[in-house]
């Protein structure tokens, strides 16, 4: 159908789990975050979240677009790990972020 | 230029429906495209999980960008203004904060919610309003 046509300003999303240096869980995520992609993000913040980590990182430097269906997501994870820090959101991402008040509740690098 | 489709009931129109938005904005500003495309994103996600009914998309190129997107459900969306850790209710509030203007208007078989943005003159991509926030 039309609507699953794909278009050049646009992507799938993509979420990768993996440790930093220090230990630190890190979801990457990338492409677009919306209503119909954002179950998938859920699902690996649950996956974390359940080791009951210190902390948790987002890299969101490869991710093109998110609503508020992701905002969503990034708070239920401040909700259940004591630290939280988005990192590298693009300008469109962080304003989202900015809008939503989501600064007074996690830390965006940088 | 006006463009309009329709979309159907389910999570995956809203992907649509914000590729659409792109499309027919295409040469316009990245900061005025990349509002649209989340606004729009907004409205037809409420459309998907508060109405329940498939929707209309229609896009208005003329001095100004409007966007309506009408839906057959019953309701009156209005912003919220949740506490910082509520996961909910930030869509309309998105929508207040960067159109120029936005509004419902209830139909006998529905809604129609729509915004407006501003174009910025040719050479100036901080319009008024659209950019705000956007430069560090």
């Amino acid at each position: 159908m039309a609507e699953l046509e794909e278009s050049p300003n646009s992507a799938p999303l993509g979420v990768e789990t993996h440790a930093d240096e220090a230990g630190g869980a890190v979801i990457a995520v990338s492409g677009d975050l919306d209503i119909s992609s954002v179950g998938e993000l859920r699902g690996a913040v649950d996956q974390v979240a359940a080791a009951r980590p210190d902390e948790l990182t987002f890299d969101m430097s490869a991710l093109r677009f998110m609503d508020s269906a992701g905002i969503a997501v990034l708070l239920g994870a401040a909700g259940r790990v004591p630290t939280v820090r988005l990192r590298n959101p693009n300008t469109a991402v962080r304003r989202v972020i900015e809008l939503t008040g989501l600064t007074e509740v996690l830390k965006v690098e940088p | 230029m006006t463009a309009a489709r329709s979309f159907e009931c389910r999570p995956e129109a809203v992907t649509a429906a914000r590729h659409f938005v792109r499309d027919a904005l295409a040469g316009e500003t990245p900061e005025l495209i990349d509002a649209a495309e989340l606004m729009a994103s907004e409205l037809t996600s409420n459309c998907v999980r508060h109405a329940g009914t498939g929707f209309d998309v229609r896009i208005n190129v003329g001095e100004q960008i409007r966007v309506d997107v009408r839906d057959s459900g019953g309701g009156r969306p209005r912003p919220l203004s949740p506490g910082p850790t509520e996961p909910s209710g930030r869509g309309l509030m998105i929508v207040q904060a960067m159109s120029d203007s936005w509004g419902v208007e209830p139909r006998s078989d529905g809604k129609n919610v729509w915004f407006t943005l501003l174009r910025a003159p040719a050479g100036a991509l901080a319009g008024d309003g659209v950019a705000c926030g956007a430069s560090q």
